[in-house]
């Protein structure tokens, strides 16, 4: 009996160890390819972009699992200069711990409070499921949300 | 005064008086002694040797080598659990697409496994 019991701890252990080094330090990889949808018009609402940021949520509680982020070129120039965003912004990339969940990248662009008062103008989001060693590819397509845009403090 | 003196005489006294009135005595039904009935008194003892011989039989679970064995390999077990997914580094960011470079502006790479 004691040496079934014991035989068992060591199997146990032994599993426990093989799963933790083949799951546990495994990283989710989320490249997001951030573009502005057709709805945001050239001359009007994408020239008034002045700054943007990057969320990141858990999107089963839309709780914020990362500071905010200004979303900046690999250089750190920003990623939306005043009046010369481009349509397509370009691929962050994000990496994660967690084992298992939906991650949710928001993108929130904001105006330079010239036309109107400073706020929000541009949004979008798009989720990701997290499976430990792959590489997940993502498009983030953000709209021009007008009075409906979300109030991001709420994250 | 005089009353008062008499009567604490009186009540001083009768306390001691009152305590000295026989009492029930509780005793133990489970020690052994001579009302105990024969076919009780070694109830129980065939059960007790055993369990005493079997006590000094076996030697305490931390005399044993695999109990040493198995803590160590639990200790370092969560030791690795805990620290290896911090300080394991994130793969490489992207600076450019390799299919097509000209598309890709690299934006911002972070995230767990990175410096912040």
């Amino acid at each position: 009996m004691t040496g079934l019991w014991r035989s068992a701890c060591l199997v146990g252990l032994t599993a426990a160890l093989a799963l933790s080094t083949s799951g546990c330090s495994n990283y989710t990889y989320f490249n997001v390819d951030i573009k502005l949808d057709d709805s945001v018009d050239f001359n009007t609402t994408q020239k008034e972009i002045g700054y943007c940021s990057v969320f990141v949520l858990d999107a089963a509680t839309d709780k914020r699992i990362e500071e905010k982020m200004p979303l900046t070129t690999t250089e750190g120039s920003s990623a939306c200069p005043p009046g010369l965003t481009g349509r397509d912004l370009g691929v962050m990339n994000y990496s994660t711990a967690k084992s298992s969940g939906t991650l949710r990248f928001f993108v929130d662009m904001t105006n330079q409070g010239v036309k109107v008062s400073f706020g929000s103008i541009v949004q979008g989001s798009v989720d990701g499921a997290v499976k430990p060693g792959e590489i997940i590819s993502l498009v983030l397509s953000a709209e021009a949300c007008g009075t409906s845009c979300k109030d991001t403090s709420a994250f | 005064m005089c009353f008062g003196v008499v009567a604490a005489l009186a009540l001083a006294t009768a306390v001691p008086a009152w305590a000295q009135e026989p009492s029930s005595e509780y005793v133990d039904p489970t020690i052994v002694n001579d009302e105990t009935p024969e076919g009780v008194k070694n109830l129980g003892a065939e059960q007790a040797v055993a369990k005493k011989k079997w006590e000094y039989d076996s030697p305490p679970v931390y005399k044993k080598w695999w109990f040493w064995a198995t803590s160590v390999v639990a200790t370092a077990a969560v030791i690795f659990l805990a620290v290896t997914p911090l300080t394991r580094a994130a793969r490489g960011c992207l600076t450019s697409d390799p299919k097509n470079p000209n598309r890709v502006i690299p934006l911002n790479c972070f995230g767990d496994g990175r410096a912040r």
